[in-house]
């Protein structure tokens, strides 16, 4: 998966946002076709813009915290900042590509979930009778053999 | 009779021959994957979304439960301790809420929000491939 991680490179840790190693290779500007998100419909994924959305990310998360440390002074005269943030008017703000992106990230959630549990319950999680049973006949032939 | 046996056997261990880490039961019978096994070997592939990790350094990429991802890095500060950070996204039926430990709850959205989205949507198809054999598009077994 050598070419996915350099294009999903988050070329960013939060410690040193100013490395040289931040710079993503923008140089690779493939494009992956036919991508399929869960619901079943095709995306094509521009590699390069993502690399390039990696970067701002960082950029993004940079004003964030700076933001965040405004914030928390500010907390220590709010006796509830969060509901500021609640209040916000998260939806009004939300353009449509911003709902597509929740929605995808919703979906994904669950379905990831979903087959983990899906997964321990078809492979490990035999319930005990069963088990108990398997071992009986594993007695058996063990005896007739 | 030996293949009753054999048989048996098969339902206890599995058939599986290959290497790959989902079929450990194969080599410890009896013992199984738990569901933290689980996430660990699915934070395996999410933290390799992200790029290669320097050495001293950790990253985790997971998958908690239906309603929370978590990312969390640790490094070595210039101070040379050792620092870390936890970020929790949290589904919520109006948006996703960004928790970080010491800092206001705030919404995510914009490119926040799109690389995450394509962050899960790798780890979704890498992880239903590598781990669980599925196929991403249906949930169908792979062949």
């Amino acid at each position: 998966m050598s070419e996915q991680n350099n294009v999903y490179q988050f070329p960013n840790t939060p410690h040193n946002p100013n490395s040289e190693d931040n710079i993503s290779d923008s140089s690779s500007n493939e494009t992956i076709k036919n991508r399929s998100l869960h619901n079943g419909e095709c995306v094509e994924i521009d590699l390069q813009r993502a690399s390039e959305g990696a970067l701002t990310f960082e950029r993004a998360k940079d004003i964030q915290e700076k933001r965040n440390d405004v914030d928390v002074a500010l907390s220590r005269l709010d006796p509830n900042p969060n509901l500021i943030e609640m209040s916000a008017g998260l939806l009004e703000t939300m353009d449509e590509t911003d709902l597509a992106e929740y929605d995808a990230v919703k979906n994904h959630s669950l379905s990831i979930y979903d087959t983990r549990r899906v997964f321990l319950l078809e492979t490990i999680g035999r319930p005990p009778h069963i088990e108990e049973k398997i071992k009986g006949k594993l007695k058996k032939a063990k005896r007739a053999a | 009779m030996a293949a009753v046996f054999s048989k048996a056997v098969k339902l206890l261990v599995g058939s599986d021959i290959s290497s790959d880490p989902t079929k450990k039961p194969k080599k410890r019978p009896f013992k199984e994957l738990t569901e933290r096994e689980l996430i660990q070997l699915e934070s395996e592939i999410g933290a390799k979304l992200f790029g290669p990790v320097k050495p001293g350094e950790r990253r985790e990429f997971f998958n908690e439960d239906a309603k929370n991802w978590i990312w969390y890095e640790e490094w070595i500060g210039v101070d040379k301790k050792r620092q870390n950070m936890t970020t929790r996204y949290e589904i919520h039926d109006n948006g996703i809420l960004k928790v970080q430990d010491g800092k206001p709850y705030v919404y995510i959205k914009g490119q926040e929000l799109k690389n995450l989205s394509m962050s899960i949507q790798m780890y979704y198809e890498n992880v239903m491939r590598e781990i669980y054999k599925r196929d991403h598009r249906t949930g169908e077994p792979l062949n």
